[in-house]
């Protein structure tokens, strides 16, 4: 079992998808960092040099400026730019490149036959989950963690200050405390979140490997559901975001309201669901080339 | 060795490809399934594989049943179709991977399969740029690695040049060995006749002649 869990993990972990996930991630990173430094940190800069110059009966002017913390200029919470709703559309796809198509395309070309005589079905189906949650998560936390980087690099690693407009999360959602007294603490529990969302729009591709006919169909399932979720599902009960994991996902927490038990009870519920739908799907099915 | 089908049948969407058959096979001889297209030599070599399951019927290999006791037999290795593999990968780096998953097969037992196929193990080359040839080689490799009980080979010379034909026939004489249970399917009369000690002949899902060479 752990021999094939590892030959899984490896292959995953080599693709070229895995590194085109991890490129377009990286290249979405930098672009959202270059935009927020030159036109926020920048310009705040700019604007406390010029408070900094008024005369001391000016002084209450100083109250209006607040510094640039990095949370808030880290792409998970950044609300300037598009680039952090760039890339938590485009998540699902991100995290399927790597290796979420790779039982449809290894299953219609016979390669699965192998695997499967030399050892079997339940272990070969459970390496192919880990290996396909693995680089799904791993597409999504790494650009997260490179822009974290870069952005503590000209950032302070403080909290905003609640006053301002600068802060994403409200005592109504997601880890308050973390976000205001352990803000890395807080970026650091969000990619972990989204290392496990990823993993787990990952397999939604992997679940529904035998239900198209087109590897492209396999791939753009999650992305496409997760449109459904985000945008179809909210605007007919916009209370059900709180269990919504394409709302949940984005540390900006745009949604305002979120719950730690409800994120646990969706994510248990994905997990889940994904696991028996892939086993049921899978386990008794006859390896033929279906396409 | 033994491989039992007792009442064997599959239906695939209402179409019965394999009906009713009943046969042992047993190690020391090489058996070959002839007939026409379509008329399930390939989904016979799945059912012993327990690549698919039966619609009616059980299959045992060495008195255990497939489904049920194992999901697999033991030790068999499977040429079944076009031989695919993974295409970012030299044949020698596909062969170790595969090798990884069973016991006792050394990189020394890869090298010397990649050779006995007419594979050079050092080749660079990745599978995508492999010929079909090459291709078809590079999965009989994989099917004698590690010198299986059970071997399936369906149509092992396709696109292999004649000097490499003269070759793996030898090759697949070879192997034939007491415990071993070699199944081949070919469509050259010639061939069959020099390789198979048993020709099975097949139509429409059945088994309708046992021809002993």
């Amino acid at each position: 079992m752990i021999q094939l869990v590892k030959l899984e993990i490896s292959k995953a972990l080599k693709t070229k998808g895995f590194f085109v996930a991890i490129g377009i991630g990286l290249v979405i990173s930098i672009l959202q960092s270059y935009w927020f430094y030159n036109n926020v940190f920048t310009n705040n800069n700019e604007i406390f040099e010029y408070l900094m110059s008024l005369s001391p009966t000016d002084s209450h002017y100083y109250d209006l400026w607040f510094e640039n913390v990095f949370l808030e200029g880290w792409l998970g919470c950044e609300v300037y730019s598009p680039y952090n709703n760039l890339f938590y559309l485009a998540m699902p796809l991100l995290a399927v490149l790597p290796f979420g198509h790779s039982l449809y395309m290894e299953w219609n070309k016979g390669y699965s036959s192998q695997i499967l005589i030399r050892s079997n079905r339940k272990k070969y189906f459970t390496a192919k989950f880990l290996a396909v949650f693995m680089s799904g998560g791993l597409a999504i936390a790494i650009p997260l963690i490179f822009n974290l980087i870069i952005t503590v690099c000209y950032l302070p690693i403080i909290p905003g200050d609640p006053v301002s407009a600068q802060v994403a999360v409200f005592n109504i959602g997601l880890w308050p405390d973390l976000y205001f007294n352990h803000p890395l603490l807080y970026a650091f529990a969000y990619i972990a979140l989204d290392f496990i969302c990823g993993g787990l729009m990952a397999c939604m591709a992997l679940t529904v490997t035998h239900f198209f006919d087109s590897v492209f169909a396999v791939m753009l399932f999650p992305l496409l559901l997760n449109c459904i979720l985000y945008y179809g599902l909210d605007s007919i009960e916009p209370a059900s975001r709180i269990y919504n994991i394409s709302w949940f996902v984005n540390p900006g927490q745009p949604g305002i309201r979120n719950d730690f038990n409800a994120v646990i009870i969706t994510s248990g519920i994905w997990f889940l669901l994904l696991v028996i739908l892939h086993f049921a799907s899978n386990i008794k099915r006859d390896v033929i080339k279906e396409r | 060795m033994k491989i039992e089908l007792k009442n064997i049948t599959k239906k695939i969407k209402k179409n019965t490809v394999i009906d009713d058959i009943n046969y042992t096979f047993t190690g020391g001889c090489i058996y070959g399934l002839a007939g026409k297209n379509g008329c399930g030599k390939t989904m016979l070599m799945r059912l012993i594989a327990g690549l698919i399951y039966p619609t009616e019927g059980k299959v045992y290999i060495n008195d255990r049943m497939l489904g049920k006791d194992i999901s697999f037999p033991d030790s068999i290795g499977i040429l079944i179709e076009n031989p695919e593999f993974l295409n970012d990968y030299t044949g020698y780096e596909n062969l170790k991977m595969l090798a990884g998953l069973q016991k006792n097969v050394s990189d020394e037992d890869i090298k010397n399969t990649l050779e006995s196929v007419g594979l050079d193990y050092n080749d660079k080359r990745k599978f995508y740029k492999y010929s079909l040839g090459m291709r078809q080689r590079l999965g009989i490799a994989a099917a004698i690695m590690g010198k299986p009980d059970i071997i399936l080979l369906d149509e092992p010379i396709n696109a292999i040049d004649e000097e490499g034909v003269a070759q793996i026939k030898e090759l697949i004489r070879g192997l034939v060995e007491e415990n071993r249970i070699i199944i081949i399917a070919c469509h050259d009369k010639e061939e069959m006749d020099y390789l198979a000690d048993k020709k099975l002949m097949m139509s429409a899902g059945k088994i309708v002649e046992e021809i002993i060479i």
